[in-house]
């Protein structure tokens, strides 16, 4: 699998578990704001253009701006799951 | 000429024509250069006006929006200082939730403003208020979804079968169709960690955008700071609380009006006798004290009455404990809590017995030679009454016995009267340079008889002379004291006085071994003790103890110490004491 399909699965799971966390509409807004990215309504990743790393961060920065400390809850078990990943 | 005429008018008209036409081209032009002239002009006036309207309209929009900023951001200040004036100092979690959660219901619509703790057993509990008529099946919606983020959050599931639910504001109609369109939920995080969860739920379809909820995040995350700092610095202060608590030698509890165990000190399980291996829960404080005191109930009694109840006296297996168990107010004299210490009185106690047994026998001690001088003077009397005339043998020997029960309670109050010298710091000796050796020597000398009575011999094991500062009377009675018990605990065998010089430790040690009936291990701590004696039960070896007492103070005096060492019962023992050089 590339680190483009990589980045996408764990920004898809991002997405898709902020939107149970947040609620599906901001979540979904706050990852839209971020360049380079492509979201469907169900929270999987379209498309990615540029580095996926930076569209990783831009959207972790998103959450982060709502709240802090639930992005960082979120992220360890993510970043558990995709150890290879880094932000 | 006619047609000359005609043709020539023809022409004029033609040239006529011409030119007409040639100016009436020319003209059409200039008009033409001049309307796109005109044209021009007024497309950049018109331009000019619109670039003019457009920036004022720029201008007024930024205006507009800048006020409508300024104006959401006196409204988030006002929002937080609503919340910051209801939370006050409270460090309830629930409450804090509970607070920001009817707060935030100012800000925006909504259908449904909920919210979700967990309880200490972890069950949730579930508040939601209905500010527009929705059905149950979008309050379960609603549920469902915070569970769900919940869950996500902690990465754990949540048991929901107990749920605490309650449901306050407009009625649910179930006849009305409608479901949840949109939400939003907002976690709140305090000092790091997750102690709620709040809901924003409309039935109509995109109601909340971004931009409208990341302001009621703000003010979330604003109010959670705010509380997360109070909770460090009453952390900090409640960290002060545990220490001082914690240092104390006493043991402390501090529960809360549901009586739960909120503070207490590692003493309180030593005194308890309470494993060290589990958290303490007042289960184990109650099963503790059972049949001795009724913990809660006395505890209600005090919280009840507003002032604390002490208990002077509780017995528990080895142990003498005193309860003072009192209300805990706030700053406006509302009790919050209760709190009981427990002082361990045990060593109290058991001096008080030793100091009641002391005195006993002091009063025996000095009854008995009380009792031979009142025989002896009422013999005498007798004796001097006689009609045949005075026994001079016997009342000799009759006074001879009132000199030595004098003599005993003599010496008896002398001891008691060095003792509470040594106890009040009172106690002077005359430093001089003596001869250690010639002290010994005396003593040994004073003794002899005594040791020979019950054929016991007395060597002195020292060196010809050595010359010391100390005080010849005082170290001549700690001598005397150690002679003394040496011949009365010993029934054979012999006596052996030692002097030694350590000149790297600076001492000079005198030991006086016996082979007499030793000292047990247990005694040998409390030998110079002011109320121990040794343990024997012959009461012809019995004395008042108060002799090695005096000496450990005369010798503590020189700066020197004192000991005595024993293989144990039978194997005799080894009184020694040691003097400084340099004093």
């Amino acid at each position: 699998m590339s680190d483009q399909e990589e980045y996408g699965k764990m920004l898809t799971d991002l997405i898709q578990k902020q939107m149970v966390v947040l609620g599906p509409n901001i979540a979904l807004d706050k990852a839209r704001k971020v360049a380079g990215l492509k979201v469907s309504d169900t929270g999987a990743v379209l498309e990615i253009s540029g580095d996926p790393k930076l569209v990783l961060k831009g959207v972790a920065n998103e959450y982060m701006m709502l709240s802090g400390q639930i992005v960082q809850m979120t992220l360890n078990s993510l970043l558990e799951k995709y150890p290879q990943m880094k932000m | 000429m006619r047609q000359r005429e005609k043709g020539a008018n023809s022409r004029l008209t033609s040239r006529c024509s011409l030119a007409f036409n040639f100016a009436s081209k020319k003209n059409k032009m200039i008009v033409n250069i001049l309307l796109i002239i005109d044209f021009l002009m007024l497309a950049v006036v018109v331009s000019a006006y619109v670039y003019a309207s457009l920036r004022e309209r720029k201008y007024l929009r930024q205006e507009a929006g800048q006020s409508l900023e300024l104006q959401q951001k006196v409204y988030q200040a006002e929002v937080l200082k609503e919340i910051s004036e209801r939370i006050g100092y409270s460090l309830d979690t629930n409450k804090i939730v509970d607070i920001i959660t009817s707060s935030l219901g100012n800000l925006l619509d909504y259908d449904a403003v909920s919210y979700m703790v967990l309880e200490e057993g972890g069950s949730p509990v579930f508040k939601c208020h209905v500010q527009n008529t929705v059905n149950h099946q979008f309050i379960e919606d609603v549920k469902h979804k915070m569970l769900m983020s919940y869950e996500a959050i902690l990465d754990s599931k949540i048991q929901s079968a107990n749920m605490d639910e309650s449901i306050s504001g407009n009625i649910l109609d179930d006849s009305l169709k409608v479901k949840v369109e949109s939400f939003f939920n907002l976690p709140v995080v305090i000092s790091q960690k997750l102690v709620g969860l709040i809901n924003v739920a409309s039935k109509e379809r995109g109601r909340y955008g971004e931009e409208q909820a990341s302001i009621l995040y703000a003010i979330t995350n604003q109010a959670a700071t705010a509380v997360s700092k109070l909770q460090a610095v009453l952390q900090s202060e409640k960290g002060k609380l545990e220490a001082v608590i914690y240092s104390l030698t006493d043991g402390v509890i501090t529960v809360d009006l549901s009586y739960r165990l909120m503070v207490y000190n590692p003493v309180i399980r030593d005194i308890l006798g309470i494993a060290q291996n589990k958290p303490l829960t007042m289960f184990d404080i109650v099963d503790a004290l059972a049949g001795k005191v009724d913990l809660r109930t006395k505890m209600e009694q005090a919280v009840a009455e507003g002032k604390p109840i002490i208990l002077p006296e509780v017995f528990l297996k080895d142990k003498a404990l005193e309860l003072t168990i009192a209300p805990v107010k706030d700053s406006q004299g509302e009790t919050i809590a209760a709190s009981v210490v427990f002082h361990d009185i045990t060593t109290e106690k058991t001096l008080e017995k030793t100091r009641q047994e002391f005195t006993a026998m002091m009063v025996h001690e000095l009854r008995a030679p009380l009792t031979a001088v009142r025989w002896s003077s009422e013999s005498m009397i007798k004796n001097l009454s006689l009609a045949s005339g005075v026994d001079q043998a016997k009342v000799k020997d009759t006074m001879l016995t009132i000199e030595t029960a004098s003599n005993n309670m003599l010496e008896l109050v002398n001891d008691l009267l060095d003792v509470a010298k040594i106890e009040s710091g009172k106690f002077e000796l005359n430093l001089q340079q003596y001869d250690l050796v010639e002290v010994i020597n005396e003593q040994a000398k004073a003794f002899r008889p005594q040791a020979e009575i019950k054929h016991l011999s007395i060597n002195v094991i020292t060196p010809s002379k050595y010359l010391l500062k100390f005080d010849r009377v005082r170290v001549g009675q700690v001598l005397g004291n150690l002679l003394s018990n040496a011949i009365k605990y010993t029934d054979s065998g012999q006596i052996d006085i030692n002097l030694n010089i350590n000149a790297e430790e600076k001492m000079a040690t005198v030991s006086i071994k016996d082979t007499g009936i030793g000292v047990s291990r247990e005694d040998l701590a409390d030998l110079f003790s002011k109320f121990k004696q040794l343990k024997t039960g012959d009461r012809s070896r019995k004395g008042t103890g108060l002799g090695l007492v005096v000496s450990k103070g005369i010798v503590e005096a020189h700066g020197g110490k004192i000991w005595a060492e024993s293989a144990g019962e039978n194997l005799g023992s080894t009184f020694s004491f040691s003097l400084p050089l340099d004093k």
